[in-house]
């Protein structure tokens, strides 16, 4: 699946959960975007030959992605690595829970390497389905656009009740 | 220094997980891969493998099918276009034929335009990400950015402070 639903995808789960809890706004919305790509690094076999893929397949791999999620939190600073790891992995899971629709004509997600290998795929969307990308990536604009005038209405509305109270001192 | 220990820990557990994925993952198969097949044509010949590549020429019940180390003709009722990718499971017959069981085929603007779209998603995350975040050079770290506190210092080194 492309980068862009997936994108699409995390940044409409954390700005709705951000509702609830903060954590998943501002800036940390962006980490679990970062999270939600990283198993994909395995597609650096597109500019290595053949035989390094193979040793590529595990960043697509959910405990290897779990690795790469700690690589990545320890180039944050000290006292904040456990959120943006926990973070990186919301993303990662995000990845994994869409590509597990996904047609395969063999094979599909080892969930739980190195302990089965055994794969799973749910076998609903095409790879290449742009339609899916296009609902996804609307659905996100749409979800922003929402917050937005919500956020603005809120700020408006304080901005008056502060004239008001300081207009009756 | 413990997170040049955790860093370096991470990357030797990678580094095993991808050597035992390696040495494992033939005999672990669904079904062989082309890779596989072309190591021992003979031993295959009967069994399913899988075999992706790009159609060279299509007839009415076959096509020709370029994969990375070989061309396979595939004997197949699926209507498919020269230039379309296509992944095939099928049973392997002699003379790298291939009759198929099923196949998922795509064509090349579709799957050109997957990339595509990753591309500028990469790029929209890239720069999503460098303006809630900076790369502390000193420390070798990414710090949050905060507007203000960072036009404050500019000045603060401006003033010579």
């Amino acid at each position: 699946m492309d980068w862009m639903a997936h994108l699409a995808f995390v940044f409409i789960l954390c700005t709705l959960l951000a509702l609830k809890w903060p954590v998943f706004g501002g800036r940390n919305t962006v980490l679990a975007m970062v999270g939600a790509v990283l198993p994909d690094l395995f597609k650096l076999y597109l500019a290595l030959p053949l035989i390094f893929t193979d040793y590529l397949a595990p960043f697509h791999i959910p405990i290897g992605t779990l690795l790469m999620c700690g690589l990545g939190a320890l180039l944050f600073e000290e006292g904040t690595r456990t959120r943006v790891f926990l973070l990186f992995t919301f993303g990662m899971a995000t990845h994994y829970a869409l590509d597990a629709l996904l047609k395969h004509v063999t094979g599909g997600i080892m969930f739980l390497y190195p302990l089965s290998w055994e794969t799973w795929q749910l076998q609903l969307v095409r790879p290449d389905n742009w339609l899916r990308t296009s609902i996804m990536v609307a659905a996100a604009v749409l979800v922003y656009g929402l917050l937005k005038v919500r956020s603005d209405r809120r700020v408006g509305r304080a901005e008056r009740a502060t004239e008001e109270t300081s207009g009756n001192v | 220094m413990r997170r040049e220990i955790v860093a370096v820990v991470l990357i030797c557990a990678f580094f095993a997980l991808a050597a035992y994925y390696q040495a494992n993952i033939t005999q672990n198969l669904d079904h062989p891969r082309e890779r596989e097949v072309n190591v021992n044509y003979a031993q295959y010949v009967g069994q399913n493998v899988t075999i992706s590549g790009i159609v060279v020429s299509a007839g009415a019940q076959s096509f020709l099918l370029k994969a990375v180390q070989g061309t396979y003709e595939i004997v197949s009722s699926e209507a498919v276009q020269p230039g379309d990718r296509v992944t095939v499971l099928g049973t392997l017959q002699a003379g790298h034929q291939l009759r198929e069981v099923t196949m998922l085929a795509s064509s090349p603007l579709l799957s050109s335009l997957v990339y595509v779209r990753s591309f500028f998603a990469l790029i929209f995350l890239v720069v999503l990400f460098f303006v809630s975040w900076r790369f502390d050079w000193r420390a070798c770290v990414f710090r949050p950015r905060e507007p203000g506190r960072e036009c404050e210092q500019r000045r603060q080194k401006k003033g010579g402070v």
